[in-house]
């Protein structure tokens, strides 16, 4: 935490720094995606622009502009439909009994996620911790995960519903990316830049960089001269503001949700919530799912889909009971699992501040919301 | 899922199984929602007469053919039928009175709507058949087979795997 | 002929201030113990209210933001016996007698205030306008027809059709010809570009089910999409399963379907939603000759027949 803000630490050490034309992004895009499932920003037709895996033959369209897309890129980690395994039930020939065949799912190959806004790549830090830490490392996200190079693009103008400095992150932050492109004119000036700054963290992402893909694309050196044009570059994205977060400030709850269990607010608050998952679906850190099986004539998948603590089934029992009957239960459950259970287990919050509940919900039902007024409840 | 590991695939006769690639010796798979006072004894008519007819069908008996619920024939399309048939009481003939007239409704609006959806109506048919229509049944069997044979394979291509 | 939706920025202050008093003299009464209005809720959003005491009512509001529908949420009220007070306008009350139509909820517990209504903006439009612009739309109401709800462009009822007292005068009615331009447009595609009209859908739908839950004709006690047994739907957003979905949202609800839209503007996808449910609605006019399918009747075109629809074999077309 903390590498935004005034009197923010160093960011990470550049591994390597590169100059890449707007105009190569593309070209660039499409290079990748003959080696790796590419998942990006796109726009179809003026259609809201949507995160998902770049599809180069049918019209899709890089979209950098757009603040934030609608859905978030955790699918390229933790698809929204994941199949696990295979099952078939087969007959010996010749003794006649049956017997299961048992497959596990491929893990399926490399995937780069290009463009992600640096929320949405500190939200991949959030899920790893999730996944890939405790008792219990999820093997699915990991194969798919060690595969997985992140490349984010700094924010130029955060807009009304952006908060990440409320967590201590920052639009030009680099956690969770294994290159962060910044635009070459800095923040603030209309988005569009003719070129970005192609700074890589990891060696995953010098790797990155270094590849043909890139080369062919016309990643370049950095002039010697922009060496100090670079620095004020990236320093600027660091120290950006966000509207909600300036407003927000810090937001630092969990010991004050801790004796807020039973407190009428979360009745009062969760009374116009829709019961729907659009907050978690949208969401980049929220992971909930399910397990379930697709199957007919002795063969079929079993696989894990996304379930949603705010869904009035996610919790029901096989006997019939429901451990969170009411909206408040599951509000709260919501809340505090971002703002309280996660912060006890993992020493943070399970928001990055993207905004996207604050754009999504229609009833205005959101974290900072949430944060926010907790603050000031007695009890 | 619904179905079990009732039927194993070896039960099927050969000629009936569907092919995995469309091509020679394709054979179209209907499913035929048939009510089991009228249609379903007009197919067994057709039967004990021995009236030939494509053996296409894979027969669903249910009660009344106000008992189809239009997403079963969604479905049936989903899961691979090239083509599916809803057949019931003449009209006033409704062993319950009136089903059929609201299966009609809900029908004839239905194939509309598949339509809309991208998916061929031609492959939808829906019929009255009675008890003795046996000649009727077996009209409507060939009749189907061979419009569905020309239509191809049905939309479970385009759709894709359920998972 | 759509119709050319008009604010009345004077007149929704004074049913704000007439509202409000009602819905305090229902609660300070005890005629009712909470009252479903709307309130100021974040960045001057209109967000369902829930007042519960004479203090709760002031902060009731009424303005060109109101669009949320509120009898939905009379089915998170169903336990017990108290009076529930509801704030209608003309495709609220709609939405009210749906729930009622469809046994719901019973009219006996309800207090209903209707609001005769001279047209609604789409929040999510309002939002996008720049500050400036945004403030006067709201403060004078001259808005541009592309700002309200669509619902606005074809409302006939603009006037609540159940009420237990109205605070305001009757907004004049004017007949509206019901007309169906989206389903038309995707009618003289070809199937196979309807069809990757709908795949497009079907493969940006997240499904959270915003659309469902806030559809006043999707009320059923246990939704069959929620069932594991049988299993309606499989969890898989497979195209196949998210055209499932679609289909049983809007089929089954075809010819209870309001046209209210709010499916459409509360998906976070910004999904055409209703792409369906016009197509249903359309469809349902040319067969059965229910033209104004959205105003509830004691039976719907579906939970009814005539002898003389049109035929099966001969097919619809």
């Amino acid at each position: 935490m903390g590498e935004g803000g005034k009197g923010m630490a160093p960011g990470p050490v550049p591994r390597t720094t590169k100059l890449v034309e707007a105009s190569g992004l593309d070209g660039w895009l499409r290079a990748v995606a003959r080696e790796a499932r590419v998942w990006a920003p796109v726009r179809v037709d003026g259609r809201p622009p949507l995160f998902r895996e770049f599809r180069t033959g049918e019209g899709d369209r890089l979209d950098l502009e757009a603040v934030r897309t609608v859905n978030s890129p955790k699918g390229a980690l933790l698809p929204q439909t994941e199949p696990l395994m295979t099952y078939a039930m087969t007959k010996d020939a010749e003794s006649g009994r049956p017997s299961l065949d048992l497959e596990r799912a491929a893990p399926g190959g490399p995937v780069v996620v290009f463009g992600a806004r640096p929320c949405d790549a500190a939200a991949f830090e959030l899920l790893d911790k999730v996944f890939l830490t405790g008792d219990f490392v999820d093997d699915h996200y990991q194969a798919r995960r060690v595969k997985t190079t992140v490349v984010a693009v700094a924010c130029p103008r955060p807009d009304e519903a952006c908060f990440c400095t409320s967590f201590g992150l920052s639009p030009g932050g680099t956690r969770g990316a294994d290159v962060v492109l910044y635009g070459r004119n800095g923040p603030g000036v209309p988005v569009e830049t003719d070129a970005y700054y192609a700074v890589a963290y990891t060696e995953r992402g010098e790797a990155f960089l270094a590849a043909p893909a890139a080369r062919a694309a016309g990643v370049a050196d950095v002039p010697e001269d922009e060496g100090r044009r670079l620095e004020e570059v990236v320093s600027a994205f660091r120290g950006l503001g966000t509207p909600l977060g300036d407003r927000l400030g810090r937001i630092d709850v969990a010991a004050r949700l801790d004796g807020l269990f039973d407190h009428p607010y979360w009745e009062k608050v969760s009374a116009r919530c829709l019961s729907c998952g659009a907050c978690t679906f949208i969401c980049p850190t929220c992971y909930c799912f399910g397990v379930a099986d697709c199957g007919a004539l002795g063969k079929g998948v079993r696989y894990r889909y996304w379930d949603a603590c705010k869904l009035p089934h996610f919790m029901l029992m096989a006997g019939g009971h429901n451990p969170r009957p009411a909206k408040s239960n599951r509000t709260r459950q919501r809340f505090m699992h971002k703002l309280n259970y996660y912060h006890h287990r993992y020493g943070e919050y399970q928001c990055v501040g993207c905004g996207r509940c604050v754009e999504s919900c229609p009833v205005g039902l959101h974290l900072p919301l949430v944060a926010g007024e907790v603050r000031g409840l007695e009890g | 899922m619904a179905e079990s590991a009732s039927r194993p695939e070896e039960a099927r006769p050969a000629e009936t199984r569907p092919a995995e690639e469309p091509g020679a010796g394709w054979e179209p798979v209907i499913v035929g929602f048939l009510c089991n006072w009228c249609s379903y004894a007009g197919a067994d008519s057709a039967g004990t007469a021995r009236m030939a007819h494509p053996p296409n069908v894979r027969i669903i008996r249910v009660p009344c053919s106000g008992r189809v619920n239009p997403r079963f024939i969604l479905r049936a399309f989903q899961r691979g039928a090239d083509g599916v048939l809803v057949s019931g009481c003449h009209p006033g003939d409704c062993h319950y009175s009136t089903g059929n007239y609201y299966a009609r409704r809900r029908l004839v609006l239905l194939k509309r709507y598949l339509e809309y959806l991208g998916i061929d109506s031609r492959r939808f048919r829906t019929h009255w058949v009675s008890a003795s229509e046996g000649q009727k049944f077996a009209e409507i069997v060939r009749e189907m087979t061979a419009e569905i044979k020309a239509l191809g394979p049905g939309p479970k291509a385009k759709l894709g795997d359920l998972v | 002929m759509p119709r050319k939706p008009m604010l009345d920025i004077e007149r929704m202050r004074s049913a704000e201030e007439a509202l409000r008093r009602e819905a305090r003299r229902l609660l300070a009464d005890g005629v009712v113990s909470v009252f479903l209005g709307h309130e100021e809720g974040w960045d001057g959003l209109a967000v369902p209210s829930f007042a519960a005491s004479p203090e709760d009512a002031e902060r009731l509001v009424w303005n060109p933001l109101c669009a949320s529908h509120l009898a939905k949420y009379l089915l998170d009220r169903l336990a017990g016996d108290e009076k529930v007070g509801i704030a209608v306008n003309g495709c609220g009350s709609l939405a009210l007698d749906r729930i009622l139509k469809d046994r719901r909820f019973p009219r006996e517990r309800l207090y209903v205030v209707g609001i005769p209504c001279t047209g609604i903006l789409d929040p999510a439009r309002v939002a996008d306008l720049p500050p400036e612009r945004r403030r006067e739309v709201l403060e004078t109401g001259r808005a541009e027809a592309e700002l309200f709800l669509d619902r606005c462009s074809w409302c006939d009822v603009p006037n609540p059709v159940v009420s237990d007292i109205l605070v305001g005068e009757p907004v004049a009615e004017e007949p509206v010809v019901h007309e169906y331009p989206r389903a038309a447009r995707l009618e003289a595609m070809s199937l196979e570009q309807r069809f990757e009209h709908f795949k497009d859908l079907y493969e940006r739908c997240i499904r959270c089910f915003a659309c469902r839950n806030v559809c006043p004709a999707c009320s059923c006690r246990e939704c069959c999409l929620d069932q594991w047994e049988p299993l309606w739907l499989g969890r898989a957003t497979s195209v196949p399963e998210q055209q499932m979905f679609h289909f049983i949202r809007a089929f089954d609800v075809a010819g209870r379907c309001i046209r209210c839209g709010e499916c459409e503007r509360v998906c976070p996808m910004g999904l055409p939603l209703m792409d369906f449910n016009d197509k249903l609605l359309k469809d349902i006019a040319e067969l059965f000759g229910v033209e104004r399918p959205h105003v509830p009747a004691d039976v719907e075109p579906l939970g009814r027949f005539d002898p003389q629809d049109p035929d099966f074999e001969e097919g619809a077309e």
